[in-house]
């Protein structure tokens, strides 16, 4: 890219003195003081288009009425805003306008929002002296979205729907058809929109001027009375929204355009699905039974507590503390898993407690640990704007978050190069320039590989950086050696040819940035994937500058915060081990108790132990639902059912709830208070915009409730704020960071170790958090899970972009009309050698299980291996899933699962 | 390498899908749903942009016409409309085009797209030649050439070349006779046998077709052939001949003097853009050669679609090194390897030779991987406004051809949004003569600020219509009258559709250049002329020009796209009973705000040749309108 130096420049904007920068237009300049230009095609998310002509001013020195939209400011230029004259152009251009636009618009008195009704009125549009006979008057509104609408007849062709589309959302879902005054919009192949391939994230409903397109829940609501700021709860990209609210009720969903995370954009969940809130399926009070034979019962929350203190204590003095256990949750506040963890180790005695990142991220943990000393992303999303080259490795981004997918393919337009190392074809693997299909389990070998040409070619980073900043060189190398690209190949399956050119690539560029998902995690060699991954960017230095690093993309609203908040069995706060004396001694002073010195079970272990000799008898689950979104569940819901006492706490009755003795209402997160952490460490708030329904109270203090109920005051105050204040106290990558510098929409991405501290865009800048670079040089191993006669096909596992996780949420809403069922997509080969078809339902079998499945024949997949989603129990796809899992965390082998599918 | 998209982008999926579109609709017609995500995957773009395509492009349409007939300007004026009905009621369905470039010759009459292969002959005896240019084709030289064939002395060779632009004569045959050409015109094809006859009896001086010495003849002494200088000399794809005319003579020229150089040589030549804008030449390729970037095209546009004009046609079909060698200067002084032409699909013929000559260069190392810099042609796909160099430029990335603003201009930002010179044909061609011949003598010619030659067509309702160049500066009158005639002709439009019309009376009074044009309320656009005779119909005219704006308009901007509409209705109804009290003031309102504020020069010219042609017939446009004053008074 070219570098222009930006100069400051003053003009003259009627007859008012003011500055802006040099190469931006008159009207930037102009708004950015707060100056107002009548316009209706331009935005400020998007490039100047010059198309409505009502932005037009007066040059001195120009001839004629250039538009303020595309006209260069320079310095010194002196322009008019307002003058008889364009108020009569002006004047002129609305009525034309009007003549092709419902024309009680234009006498409606009432707040309409419609951008081109207030454009009449500053220039005192009265009357149309054309006939207004709009061409499009006729034609029927589209309804086909449950989520909005669009109505052709007050489509203006601004345009400004398909920009967005194009240029934000880049999915180029809509065009125009016909020329001229013949013009108008059109979705896909001149479908409606729901048929399209619109992906529903509304930027075009955000962007449209005069209402054509319109949020449904906003049309049939009216105008909030009142915007809160809050962060959305679905994926860990942590988009910043102004929750709309009007009589208690939420309105609409409205992305902030002044967060530096999703920048004014969103996904269809973030801003059309959050609906669930009000959704009648939620808890409204506590129930509880004897034994999960029993029908449940309504009971006060008083009763809860009693019901559980009681319980715990008779527990805690017949087996002793450990045999209870806690699940807090990635999609709770960091402030609930805080108090999650604080409630087990300080009041009940125990490290049992762990989270639902357990099962996706915490082979990310363990490897960049070990090589970086941080498990935690490396970098930022907005480096995504700045790299040269991304990596995207077993992540599908466009499904699972869609807002960074979008921001990826904004990059691939302004020349990002990018690799895609994944089995599954995604869209990303389609747009990349080089896609690695590597065969499923096979990340160790594949970066391995990649490192051994890199080193065989000598385009590793420099000797300075090998020495200064890193360690374990040499036996990397040695390591490397044996994985030539033939024999990486040959385990792979990726042509050398690509293993080449994407090792010069990634080696060649001049800030190469990885990111990766759960496709790098959950598998039986997971932690060592992601520390071949590492290792690739520290051979290269790759580290530690912009548009650089090692970036696991959340797949939870707070995977990382949960993390962060020691809601693991053997950490504290930001990773500080339990078995360390000081840290022990540390966190014992504040909480006031002697803390357990044992480190804790991780839950798989926890659920293994159940019915043992000291084993769990009773599990606390926050916001999670493992007997739906385990892996060999049948095995998970048979621990559950032998439990003294389960207690679910949920905003909904989920699968788990059905093995439960006590389910207690939860409020959801626009009911709550706190933080949330994103997968760039970004810490940022969620506010209370709506009351719970009925008695659901918020997590943490259901969690404090409890613990006061015990007998402990485990709060240092009546807010998050002054909890947060107490762990940020803790922990010292915190102990810059208290709510009141969370206000900023930028917030704080720890660490950020003092007050005076800015936060951390890029970590390890000046050296690792443990020091020096550590090289990690596992052995290659095959998975665990191998195709045999019995069990042939290599079956994956992922999201979707209509449904999240279990999909407790995105089933009650209108997503559920998008996609109501998981599928299994089948290479056509494989369905051709099996005379299945396209839609032909089959058993997908398993030695756990074997359930019946839609199949989608395609090429998304390579011969031999399929995928589905797993976003609805009743097709139970986690039923035929193994329990086996890496061997350092425990997550699961969900990647790698040998199945056989045979015709129904 | 040359039209490679530089960056991923799905709404930039390259020319190549309206290729792949008028192939589907040619050979399957109108695709539907499923087959439009088929060629979206297969473009790597989406459905919404294939189907916007289509929705934008005429070509893209499924057309069931027998016949197009030309409702151009020049054909109008030539009586299309009467054609039509002929042809209806003799069962044809009749398809309208806007322009074939057959202005001389209207109304142009279209059938199928066969592609006519012209007859040569090569020989060491008698050296005839007969032009193969797509208008004298149109009137028989393909017939002649027929004829010829089997009657020439066998060691004859019949060379074929481009036009020589004068119409009356054509088809002529020519005829080198002592280092001299003679001729013999306008010919039929049962008059070969006689003027054979009369060559080998040495009596071809006293033949009734004979004409003389063509170079004598005052419609070309008179003539200052510049950039048309080779035309009708040679066989424009023996590329040999035409090196021996000078061809590449001016980039062995340019080679020489380096990038500096040339823009210094164009700055002294004081060339201008003959698209129509009339911006100089060096401004705007010393702004693309001062662009960092490592990938920088070069573009013709030969989207030569003002009715009336053809000069880039008969460039590209009698000269089309002259066009590769511009570009090639061009490439040469901004730093580009990669050069597009993009042409009008209405223009068959120029593409086949314009393609044989880039080949034949190709083989001469001239383009191609040895040379550094290689041409592919683009075709059209049915859209007036892509004319203009924007909307050209994302017709080339295969999107609609909407107009983009500007800045930033092409010369920073064009082609996927690298940096970008968009010429016009006559432009490069006129570049590569100076470098050739020098500046010098090009800047001695024509006016103060118009300096060089100007190429004139005249066509339209009038007998002897002509292509010539001459330098600027004489009255348009004493032009007509020297290559053409006056004979008949009420109103003159100049420079195109959105040229101003003249009472032919005032013609006298006005210069030939750019300022003259303009001071008199017109545009010199493209060089064009059409001539309406006795039977202008002002108002039926002024209804077409709007609907014609009305149809081509892009749609981008408002006042374009909907006032092109609102005057449409106005003006149908101006002067009739349906006309509404107010409508007077209301069009010369919608004049303002269309002139004023439209994006390009379609909306913002639009309302010229109505303007003009109201002013100067007041009375057509209703009894009781008396006074030019009540319309357009501003």
């Amino acid at each position: 890219m070219i570098e222009q130096s930006i100069k400051p420049i003053s003009l003259l904007i009627d007859g008012q003195s003011v500055i802006g920068e040099s190469g931006q237009t008159v009207m930037q300049i102009a708004r950015d003081n707060g100056i107002n230009i009548p316009s209706l095609c331009d935005s400020p998310k998007l490039d100047s288009f010059g198309s409505c002509r009502m932005c037009i001013v007066e040059v001195d020195g120009v001839r004629g009425v250039p538009s303020s939209c595309t006209t260069p400011a320079r310095d010194g230029m002196e322009v008019l805003t307002q003058s008889e004259r364009l108020s009569e152009l002006r004047k002129g251009i609305t009525e034309l306008y009007y003549s092709e636009h419902p024309i009680d618009c234009l006498t409606d008195t009432r707040n309409c929002g419609c951008e081109l009704h207030d454009v009449a009125s500053d220039v005192g549009l009265r009357n149309i002296r054309y006939d207004n006979t709009p061409y499009h008057s006729e034609t029927p509104i589209d309804t086909s979205s449950p989520f909005f609408s669009f109505d052709a007849s007050k489509c203006i062709v601004c345009s400004r729907c398909i920009r967005a589309c194009d240029d934000i959302q880049v999915t180029h879902a809509l065009s125009l058809d016909g020329r001229g005054f013949l013009s108008r919009i059109i979705a896909g192949a001149d479908e409606s929109f729901f048929d399209s391939e619109c992906v529903s994230c509304g930027a075009c409903v955000d962007e449209c001027p005069v209402d054509a397109l319109q949020d449904n829940m906003h049309i049939s609501a009216g105008n909030p009375d009142d915007w809160i700021r809050t962060t959305c709860a679905f994926c860990g990209v942590g988009c910043q929204f102004d929750a709309g609210v009007k009589d208690g009720k939420l309105v609409t969903m409205k992305p902030a355009h002044d967060s530096p995370v999703n920048q004014g954009h969103s996904c269809i969940k973030g801003r059309f699905a959050s609906a669930y809130v009000h959704h009648e399926d939620r808890l409204t009070v506590p129930l509880a039974r004897d034994s999960i034979d029993e029908e449940f019962r309504e009971i006060t929350w008083d009763e809860a507590y009693d019901i559980i203190a009681d319980s715990w204590l008779k527990i805690i003095s017949e087996s002793g503390p450990d045999s209870i256990g806690a699940i807090t949750s990635s999609r709770s506040t960091n402030e609930l898993n805080y108090l999650g963890s604080k409630l087990m180790r300080a009041v009940i005695g125990t490290n049992n407690v762990d989270n639902c990142a357990r099962v996706c991220h915490s082979a990310t943990v363990k490897g960049m640990m070990t090589v970086f000393g941080a498990g935690a992303g490396t970098n930022s999303l907005g480096d995504i704007d700045v790299t040269d080259l991304l990596l995207v490795s077993g992540c599908n981004p466009i499904h699972g978050h869609p807002v960074t997918g979008s921001r990826i393919k904004r990059a691939r337009k302004r020349g990002m190069g990018m690799i895609v190392a994944d089995p599954k074809k995604t869209i990303l693997a389609k747009m990349a320039d080089i896609h690695l299909q590597l065969r499923p389990g096979t990340n160790v070998a594949l970066y391995q590989g990649l490192s051994h040409i890199i080193i065989r070619d000598g385009l590793e980073a420099n000797s300075e950086w090998m020495n200064s900043r890193t360690e374990n060189l040499e036996p990397y190398k040695k390591m490397c050696s044996v994985m030539t690209p033939e024999v990486c190949s040959s385990i792979t399956g990726v042509p050398i040819e690509n293993l080449e050119a994407a090792a010069k690539m990634y080696a060649t560029s001049s800030a190469a940035m990885s990111v990766h998902g759960l496709g790098m995690t959950e598998h039986s060699h997971g932690s060592e994937g992601v520390m071949a991954l590492s290792s690739l960017a520290l051979l290269t230095g790759n580290v530690g500058r912009p548009g650089t690093g090692i970036n696991p993309l959340r797949g939870q609203n707070n995977v990382q915060g949960s993390c962060d908040m020691g809601a693991l069995p053997n950490v504290y706060t930001n990773y500080q081990s339990v078995d360390n004396e000081v840290n022990r001694k540390l966190f014992s002073e504040i909480w006031g108790v002697e803390t357990p010195s044992n480190s804790g079970l991780t839950y798989p272990e926890m659920l293994q132990t159940v019915g043992n000799q000291n084993g769990l008898r009773s599990l606390y689950m926050i916001g999670s639902d493992i007997a739906h979104t385990d892996p060999d569940n049948l095995a998970v819901k048979k621990a559950l059912s032998n439990l003294d006492l389960l207690i679910v706490q949920d905003i909904f009755f989920c699968e788990s709830a059905k093995f439960a003795h006590l389910v207690l209402p939860a409020a959801s997160f626009l009911e709550s208070d706190g933080t949330y952490t994103n997968g760039e460490r970004r810490i940022q708030r969620i506010r209370k915009a709506i009351d719970s329904p009925g008695e659901a109270k918020e997590d943490w203090i259901i969690v404090a409730e409890l613990a006061q109920r015990l007998g402990h005051d485990i709060l240092a105050g009546p807010s998050p704020s002054e909890v947060w204040d107490e762990l940020a106290s803790l922990t010292p990558n915190f102990r810059g960071i208290n709510y009141s510098r969370l206000e900023s929409p930028e917030a704080v991405q720890w660490p950020a170790p003092s007050a005076g501290h800015p936060g951390t865009s890029v970590m390890h800048s000046e050296q690792f958090s443990r020091g020096l670079g550590h090289f990690a040089a596992p052995e290659y191993s095959e998975p665990n899970e191998r195709p045999s006669d019995e069990f042939p096909f290599i079956l994956v596992t992922g999201r979707n972009i209509y449904h999240y996780n279990s999909g407790t949420q995105t089933r009650r809403t209108g997503l559920a009309k998008f996609r109501d069922s998981d599928y299994l997509e089948m290479n056509y080969e494989d369905a051709n050698s099996l005379s299945i078809s396209n839609g032909d339902e089959v058993w997908l079998s398993s030695p756990r299980n074997r359930i019946k499945m839609i199949v989608q024949v395609g090429d998304s997949m390579r011969k031999g291996n399929l995928f589905t989603t797993f976003h609805f129990p009743d097709i139970g796809i986690n039923s035929v899933l193994s329990s086996s899992a890496d061997g350092y965390t425990f997550c699961p082998e969900y990647k790698v699962q040998a199945v056989s599918v045979e015709r129904v | 390498m040359s039209g490679s998209l530089p960056v991923w982008d799905p709404g930039r999926p390259g020319h190549v899908l309206l290729d792949i579109l008028k192939e589907e609709v040619r050979t399957k017609g109108q695709p539907d749903t499923a087959r439009i995500y088929e060629i979206a995957e297969l473009t790597g773009t989406s459905s919404a942009k294939v189907r916007g395509a289509i929705g934008y492009y005429s070509d893209l349409k499924t057309d069931d016409s027998t016949v197009h007939v030309c409702v151009g300007e020049s054909c109008r004026a030539r009586g299309s409309n009467s054609t039509i009905a002929n042809l209806e009621e003799s069962g044809e369905i009749v398809g309208k085009i806007h322009c074939a470039g057959l202005c001389a010759n209207g109304p142009a009459i279209i059938r199928g797209d066969e592609e006519v292969i012209p007859i040569s002959r090569n020989g060491n005896g008698l050296q005839f030649f007969l032009s193969m240019d797509s208008l004298s084709l149109s009137y028989g030289s393909e017939s002649i050439a027929e004829s010829l064939i089997e009657q020439l002395p066998s060691d004859a060779a019949l060379i074929r070349t481009g036009s020589r632009g004068l119409f009356h004569l054509e088809p002529m045959l020519e005829l080198l006779i002592n280092g001299k050409r003679i001729g013999f015109g306008p010919l039929k094809p049962d008059e070969t046998s006689s003027i054979i006859n009369s060559i080998l009896t040495d009596s071809y001086s006293s033949h009734p077709k004979f004409i003389g010495i063509v170079d004598s003849l005052e419609e070309f002494s008179n003539q200052s052939r510049f950039a048309t200088q080779r035309i009708g000399i040679a066989d424009p794809l023996d590329i040999e001949s035409m090196k021996d005319l000078g061809a590449y003579s001016g980039y062995s020229n340019a080679k020489k003097l380096g990038s500096e150089g040339v823009l210094n040589e164009l700055k002294k030549s004081g060339l201008r853009g003959r698209g129509g804008a009339g911006f100089p030449t060096h401004f705007k390729w010393k702004a693309a050669a001062d662009e960092k970037s490592s990938i920088k095209y070069v573009v013709a546009n030969a989207d030569e679609g003002d009715a009336g004009t053809f000069i880039d046609r008969m460039i590209m079909e009698g000269d089309p090194h002259l066009l590769i060698e511009g570009m090639l200067i061009c490439a040469e002084t901004i730093g580009s390897n990669q050069g597009l032409v993009y042409l009008r699909s209405e223009y068959p013929q120029a593409k086949r030779i314009l393609q044989s000559a880039i080949d034949s260069a190709r083989e001469s190392n001239i383009l191609g991987e040895k040379s550094g810099f290689d041409i592919t042609i683009a075709n059209g796909a049915g859209s007036y406004v892509c004319g203009e160099e924007t909307a050209l430029l994302e017709s080339l990335e295969g999107r609609r051809g909407e107009v983009r603003a500007r800045p930033p201009y092409p010369t920073t930002s064009g082609l996927y949004g690298k940096p970008t010179i968009v010429n016009n044909v006559l432009t490069f061609a006129i570049a590569a003569a100076i470098l050739r011949e020098g500046s010098e003598y090009y800047s001695t010619l024509g006016t103060d600020s118009s300096r060089g030659t100007v190429v004139v067509q005249i066509v339209g309702a009038t007998d002897r219509p002509a292509c010539i160049e001459v330098p600027f500066g004489d009255s348009i009158s004493q032009v007509i009258s020297r290559y053409s005639s006056h004979e008949g002709v009420k109103a003159v439009q100049i420079g195109g559709p959105l040229g101003s019309v003249f009472r032919v009376d005032e013609l006298q009074d006005i210069e030939l250049s750019f300022e003259g044009l303009e001071s008199a309320g017109g545009i010199l656009g493209h060089g064009g002329f059409v001539a309406f005779g006795d039977d202008f119909d002002p108002h039926r005219e002024v209804i077409e020009w709007m609907r014609f704006f009305r149809d081509e308009s892009c749609g981008k901007c408002t006042p374009c796209r909907i006032g092109t509409q609102r005057a449409l209705e106005l003006l149908i109804r101006l002067g009739t009973e349906n006309e509404k009290p107010g409508d007077r003031e209301l069009i010369t309102n919608l004049d303002d705000i269309m002139t004023s504020t439209s994006l390009c020069a379609l909306g913002g010219l639009a309302m010229n040749p109505v303007r003009s042609t109201i002013q100067r017939w007041p009375s057509d446009f209703g009894g009781h309108l008396t006074s030019q004053e009540v319309l357009f008074d501003d």
